[in-house]
């Protein structure tokens, strides 16, 4: 379990953005500068209320505070 | 970016808004507010008398697509008639994991995630927006101008 202000390292094994993972293939280029990178630090904020699933909050690549909420299987093998 | 419509108060904060205006009640203390996105049809669905976000008109995107409520982060209220308040950075959802549907309204809530939040203003989102898997959505920055950000007034 993870507690608000924990920080994390979006590092997944296949490399590639979160948003360009779940598509399974590039994203457009604009779309590309707002996804989650790997090696994106977040922070943890809260489980959803609702679904219990992590929210975090991180920097986007344009420098924009961001809120997402993360599959619990992937928060587990790709946040360290 | 999308342009958005002036917000219009739900029941919650009309209510919240004149009692503590007519001193009836103490304003809610200062914390963060956050901003939904909301698939309800333009027009017959969002009922402004909803005070939860788990009302069945709200149709907030669900958690599961990768969406998650964003810090809002208005302006203090602007010192003019007709006041304003306005959100001061650009607003960005996603990515998303799975398509969300079309997004039609934000809606201002005083919790991060979960039903129990209460709606605070609906702003009508000048043409609706459906992200595919992997896109972000954005929102552009309040300037104070009708039309421009999720701008709210009294």
């Amino acid at each position: 379990m993870a507690n608000a202000g924990d920080k994390f390292m979006y590092q997944p094994a296949h490399g590639a953005g979160y948003g360009e993972a779940a598509l399974g293939q590039e994203l457009t280029a604009e779309m590309t500068e707002l996804d989650l990178k790997p090696g994106t630090e977040v922070t943890f904020l809260e489980y959803d209320a609702d679904s219990g699933w992590p929210l975090v909050q991180w920097v986007d690549g344009v420098g924009i505070d961001r809120i997402t909420t993360i599959d619990p299987a992937v928060f587990d093998s790709d946040f360290v | 970016m999308p342009l958005l419509s002036a917000g219009q108060l739900m029941q919650w904060a009309q209510q919240a808004a004149l009692n503590a205006v007519f001193y009836k009640t103490q304003s809610p203390a200062a914390q963060a507010t956050y901003m939904a996105i909301s698939t309800s049809a333009v027009s017959g669905v969002l009922n402004s008398t909803e005070v939860l976000m788990s009302g069945a008109t709200i149709n907030e995107y669900n958690t599961s697509t990768g969406y998650a409520r964003q810090s809002y982060g208005p302006v203090a209220a602007t010192a003019a008639s007709p006041s304003l308040i306005y959100n001061t950075g650009i607003l960005t959802w996603g990515p998303f994991t799975s398509a969300p549907g079309t997004a039609n309204w934000g809606i201002a809530c005083e919790l991060a995630s979960g039903g129990t939040a209460k709606p605070i203003a609906a702003f009508l989102l000048a043409s609706p927006r459906t992200p595919s898997i992997g896109d972000s959505l954005q929102a552009a920055a309040g300037t104070g101008s009708a039309g421009v950000g999720f701008l709210c007034q009294v």
